[in-house]
């Protein structure tokens, strides 16, 4: 019996860890949201994350359900830069001003990268994880 | 010269009549055999060129080979616009040149500089011009549809393409047919991976292999007892079981055939594109016609050539060639103007009898309108014009004034020969109609100038409407001219034979005589009140025009087409099945709308169209019921449940040919198109995002959508060139090697009777399902036995791309487009700008252009006011070479402003919108109003030259009475004939027609009116000096 309740009690701490660890899961169809900024948009629980991409620059906007800006300086946001083969790893530095978190990255030549997101969203207290193709040629 | 002309058929009056006689039978075998069409030929000059691109992406292939040829295309002499559409695999440019250039010698340019792009494209790919279309062009559409269950989806495209379509290309005047739908054959070769894995072979090469799978070549010749055998070496493949038997390579000395490693079957190609006719998948054949061919001729012929073939296709094929026939709309504006014609003419002559009370001259002045009709029919086939709704528009609007020049001679005529009756010396009869002809030659050919002026405007049109428009002026002009020479010469001639009355016998009519006693009262009382009189006309004139700021202004009235053609665009992305789906749910709530009679849908782009539509696209046509609700209450239903129950797609309704109009004058379905241009398609997507934000709210602003273009799923396998070097693979071979396998080519060709199907070889789903069993095909294998894997050489990963990128004029641009619906597209357009213009900021580079029917009619707008004001300076300078007095021009040009108070108001109360249409009625409404005038003032100074009159009150009310019938008459005459069209509001055929007759039918009663009081009130007042000074010239009279 003690065995059944630890189990269960794993189980339930199990489900709670997974609840405030998401994984780049979209509760929208992807193609039915275009993104503002025509950028690669992905969705979270209560928030869309656009990611804009030109030459070494990043920009990350935050909207509502709605397609309304989100207030970022509520956000908090963690980055990382992951190479294709190789899957070596670089944190990046976001910087935040009203409407946008910003970083830069060199990619120096290479035709793509992965940008881990870490999205802490205040509204729902969750911390989920985003995961973005980056072709920095394109 | 006139009067040699009227005393040449006074004299040879038989000659006169013989040739009327045979004018009329040659026109009426003329008429019989013009082509009819529903409008003249409005296509713009394009050259439309399509490069398939295989497995390109929109980015590669914008660059690669759009650019590339928009770069040599740029320049070319006539070019007004190059557009450019560059989606996956498909490049399609448009070359729109001037109008009035020669088609034949555009191609003949644009192949040209084709045939030097060729060298800066990628090999292997060729441009080809699409054929001479024309913006009326597609006329007819037809659904294959099965009831049993034995004819599946690709049997039935098999009967469309190898039964019906062979057929229906054999009608004279049929350029192409289009077919969408079930499934087009094909033999495929289905390779495994795993299998070829397994027996260690590489997709190079079966590639090889596969390239000689199907080959007959000559053996030369073979002399044997004396005679000549041809040698022939036969390696043609005839069935799967002869792909199956195929060697592709040696493993441990074993012969591998094609069935060891694939599975060889009959499939459907990879379809881009589906039919359904009401919901029920279907093959749909869409027949374009060429340009100038007879549309109602070739829907016959059509409709025979399905009667003849049905009874040969299989138990449960249904042919329905009833989905869409432009023929049936064209059929409806021709018979509806034809009744309109008819009525009107009838109108003229009840008026006729009314007025003169005298069936002989009633019918001599009704003459008139058959003889200039059919005049008018030889000149259409002498300059190839077709018979539309344009052309027998202008013959409607005619119709009133070719009585004209024939009432005014016949009055006179009759009149003079009544005076010469009671005369104590009488003349002899010819010698009266001869001066009654001649003292009226001069206002005649006055007025016949003038109105042929005041159409100048309308041959100067630039765009659309110039090409609608300039056959409306030449069928009106030529009619009138017709009928000037008709009344110059076959008039009097009829009067000599016809008019043999006791003229004293007759007096005018109660009517007229009741009209003439007013009008004597009036003038009374007016002629020595100027000021009261001139004072009260100017404040109408101010009260019409203070009516202006409250109508609207559209390009051109709406088409009554009798159906709709409603657009479903999906998110871009989409797959084929299921944007396949969004349809057949379109379709069912459309089906389920009381009025709707038919829909028939296509998906996606067929092969051979040249609108190059991506699979989220639904293009739906929906034919209606008789009766029912008022066709824009029914559009709007469909338009808001079809929002409703399908959210995220964006819809637009409209109908086929105004579609293809708005699509010609804009490039974008749709009557406003707001175009923005810069170089960032990232840019462009944001501030086209910004913008529709900023106007959805507008009203009357209905299918706001921003162009297809957006970010859909791709999956990129990158070569990397040091690890491919590694196996000794370049990035060249493995491209191509990838291409074959897993976007597949067709590597021969397999002919069964006169049918040839393709066998295209691919790898199988099992394959090519996942990235993992892409990553893990075998390109190559080492001599060592390592197998080399794709993943080996390459990153395989799933990103995004845009579906397809446009340019125009060598910009890249993106479209936000809508309609409009029950509000005025100037005002609309305004609004537009002005919330732009506050809410959305462009970085540098980047801008925004306002198109569609807007920029038309705001081109249009000032066309014809620019060339109006030529116009009316033109008349003014005719005017005073004629009278030699700036009063008298003066007098005779302030009457047409009355005629725009009638005009403005009609129009106020009827459509409230200034559309094109309505500036046309205008501009003839000024020829036609300064008629009176002219024949009012020109009797005056006979009256005073010829017949011993002063300059008086008395003189003027004479004059006034005596030209009262014919005045009334013709103004009457007019605008009976008129009628019929103003009661026409929305009917098929009538719509363009429709605000011309409301002006001038407004503008004639108003100026009519006022004429009879303000022209002789004027000329009491202003004309003294120029009436005396017009005494003192010299003329020569001709004498018979």
């Amino acid at each position: 019996m003690k065995k059944i309740n630890l189990l269960i009690t794993f189980l339930i701490s199990m489900t709670g860890l997974v609840s405030l660890s998401h994984e780049s899961h979209d509760h929208d169809q992807p193609l039915t949201v275009q993104a503002p900024k025509g950028g690669a948009i992905k969705s979270l629980e209560e928030t869309y994350v656009e990611v804009l991409v030109k030459g070494k620059d990043i920009k990350i906007y935050l909207y509502d359900k709605e397609l309304k800006p989100r207030m970022v300086k509520d956000f908090t946001i963690k980055a990382k830069i992951e190479m294709p083969r190789t899957k070596k790893t670089e944190v990046i530095k976001l910087s935040a001003n009203e409407q946008y978190f910003q970083a830069s990255f060199d990619g120096k030549g290479i035709h793509r990268y992965i940008l881990h997101l870490s999205v802490k969203d205040p509204k729902t207290g969750h911390d989920d994880q985003l995961k973005f193709t980056i072709e920095p040629k394109k | 010269m006139l009067n040699h002309i009227i005393r040449f058929a006074l004299n040879h009056r038989l000659i006169v009549v013989a040739l009327t006689a045979l004018l009329v039978v040659y026109g009426s075998l003329t008429l019989k055999n013009l082509p009819i069409d529903v409008f003249p030929d409005i296509t713009k000059p394009t050259v439309t060129i399509m490069t398939e691109s295989h497995g390109m992406a929109p980015e590669e292939v914008e660059t690669r080979v759009t650019l590339p040829m928009e770069n040599y295309l740029n320049g070319l002499p006539g070019v007004e616009r190059i557009r450019s559409q560059s989606g996956i695999g498909l490049s399609a440019i448009y070359v729109e040149f001037d109008w009035g250039t020669d088609i034949y010698r555009n191609r003949q340019l644009v192949q040209e500089k084709l045939n030097l792009a060729k060298e800066r494209l990628p090999k292997d790919i060729t441009p080809i011009m699409g054929p001479i279309g024309s913006l009326m062009g597609q006329i007819q559409q037809i659904a294959v549809t099965s009831e049993s269950a034995q004819i599946d989806p690709m049997e039935l495209r098999s009967i469309a393409e190898w039964t019906l379509r062979p057929r229906l290309m054999t009608i004279p005047g049929v350029s192409q047919v289009i077919i969408i739908g079930g499934g087009l054959k094909q033999y495929q070769i289905l390779v495994s991976a795993e299998k070829l894995n397994r027996l260690q072979l590489s997709i190079e090469q079966v590639d090889k292999e596969l390239a000689q799978i199907s080959q007959n070549t000559t053996g030369g010749f073979l002399e044997k007892d004396g005679s000549e055998f041809l040698v022939r070496n036969i390696g043609m493949v005839n069935g799967t079981d002869d792909i199956k038997k195929t060697l592709v390579g040696l493993h441990f000395g074993r012969p591998v055939l094609i069935g060891d490693i694939a599975e060889v079957k009959e499939a459907a190609r990879l379809k881009r594109g589906d039919g359904s006719f009401n919901g029920k998948a279907s093959v749909v054949m869409t027949i374009q016609k060429q340009p100038g061919a007879d549309t109602t001729a070739i829907t016959k012929a059509i409709g025979q050539a399905i009667e003849e073939i049905k009874t040969s296709l299989p138990a449960g094929v249904h042919v329905n060639p009833d989905v869409f026939k432009q023929a049936n709309f064209i059929q409806a504006s021709i018979e509806g103007i034809k009744e309109k014609l008819t009525f009107g003419t009838a109108l003229v002559f009840i008026i006729l009898f009314i007025f003169l009370a005298n069936l002989r001259m009633s019918v001599i002045t009704l003459t008139a309108i058959p003889v200039s009709f059919l005049v008018t029919a030889i000149v259409f086939k002498i300059f190839g014009l077709t018979v539309n709704t344009m052309t027998l528009g202008g013959l409607a609007i005619a119709i009133g004034e070719l009585v004209d020049d024939s009432i005014v001679d016949v009055e006179n005529v009759f009149r003079r020969l009544r005076e010469n009756a009671k005369s104590m010396n009488p003349l002899p009869r010819l010698k009266v109609i001869y001066d009654a002809s001649s003292e009226i030659r001069n206002s005649i050919v006055l007025a016949t100038v003038i109105i042929a002026l005041v159409f100048l405007p309308l041959f100067n049109l630039t765009g659309l409407e110039g090409r609608l428009f300039a056959p409306l002026g030449i069928a009106y002009l030529t009619a009138l001219v017709a009928s000037l020479v008709v009344s110059l010469t076959l008039t009097p001639v009829l009067c000599f034979y016809f008019l043999k009355d006791k003229f004293d016998d007759h007096p005018d009519t109660k009517f007229v005589s009741f009209l003439k006693n007013l009008d004597q009262r009036i003038l009374n009382w007016a002629l020595p009140n100027s000021k009261i009189v001139l004072s009260v006309s100017l404040v109408l004139l101010l009260i019409a025009a203070s009516l202006t700021p409250f109508m609207g202004r559209d390009f051109l009235p709406k088409f009554n087409e009798g159906t709709a053609m409603i657009a479903i665009v999906a998110k871009p992305g989409i797959s084929l099945t299921e944007s396949n789906e969004i349809g057949k749910l379109a379709e069912a709530i459309m089906l389920a709308t009381p009025e709707v009679k038919s829909v028939s849908r296509r998906t996606g782009r067929a092969e051979l169209d040249e609108h190059a539509a991506g699979v989220n696209v639904s293009e739906i046509d929906v034919d209606f019921k008789e009766g029912g609700r008022a066709r824009e209450e029914v559009l709007n239903q469909i338009r808001s449940q079809l929002k409703e129950k399908i959210p995220n797609v964006g819809v637009n309704v409209g109908q086929p040919i105004s579609h293809l109009i708005d699509h010609m004058l804009s490039g974008v379905s749709a009557a406003v198109a707001i175009k923005i241009f810069g170089p960032d398609l990232t840019m462009l997507t944001e501030k086209s995002l910004e913008l529709q934000a900023a106007i959805k709210d507008v009203e009357g602003l209905v299918d706001l959508r921003i162009e297809q273009q957006g970010l859909i799923p791709q999956v990129k396998i990158q070569v990397l060139r040091e690890d491919a070097a590694k196996y000794g693979l370049s990035a060249g071979q493995i491209t191509k090697l990838l291409e074959a396998a897993f976007n597949g080519e067709t590597v021969a060709q397999m002919i069964e009777e006169t049918k040839i199907y393709d066998v295209f070889f691919q790898f199988d789903n099992a394959s090519r399902g996942s990235l993992e069993q892409m990553e893990n095909t075998v390109l190559k294998v080492m001599p060592d036995g390592r197998k080399v894997l794709l993943k080996n050489v390459a990153d395989v990963y799933e990103t995004t791309g845009p579906n397809e990128i446009n340019r125009e004029n060598s910009q890249r641009r993106i479209v936000i487009s809508g309609n409009v619906s029950g509000r005025d597209l100037g005002s609309l357009t305004e609004e537009i700008q002005k919330k732009v213009k506050e809410k959305v900021k462009f970085p540098e580079g980047y801008y925004v252009v306002y198109g569609g029917q807007f920029e038309s009619q705001q081109a249009a707008t000032r066309n014809i006011l620019l060339f109006g004001l030529i116009s009316l300076v033109g008349i003014a300078f005719v005017l005073w070479s004629h009278f030699k007095s700036k009063a008298v021009t003066a007098q005779i040009m302030a009457t047409i402003p009355l005629a725009f108070i009638g005009g403005i108001i009609l129009l106020f109360f009827t459509d409230r919108s200034i559309t094109v249409a309505s500036l046309v009625g205008f501009i003839t409404l000024c020829g036609v109003a300064s008629r009176n005038a002219i024949m009012m003032i020109s009797h005056y100074l006979h009256l005073m030259k010829y017949e011993g009159e002063a300059f008086s009150k008395e003189m003027i009310i004479r004059g006034s009475q005596e030209r009262l019938v014919p005045v009334m008459m013709t103004a009457f005459a007019a605008s009976l004939a008129l009628l019929p069209l103003v009661f026409a509001k929305g009917q098929p055929g009538s719509e363009v027609l429709h605000p011309v007759a409301v002006v001038i039918v407004g503008g004639l009663l108003s100026s009519t009116l006022l004429d009879i009081i303000v022209t002789p009130t004027l000329f009491y007042r202003f004309g003294r000096k120029s009436a005396e000074t017009f005494m003192t010239q010299k003329e020569n009279n001709e004498k018979i």
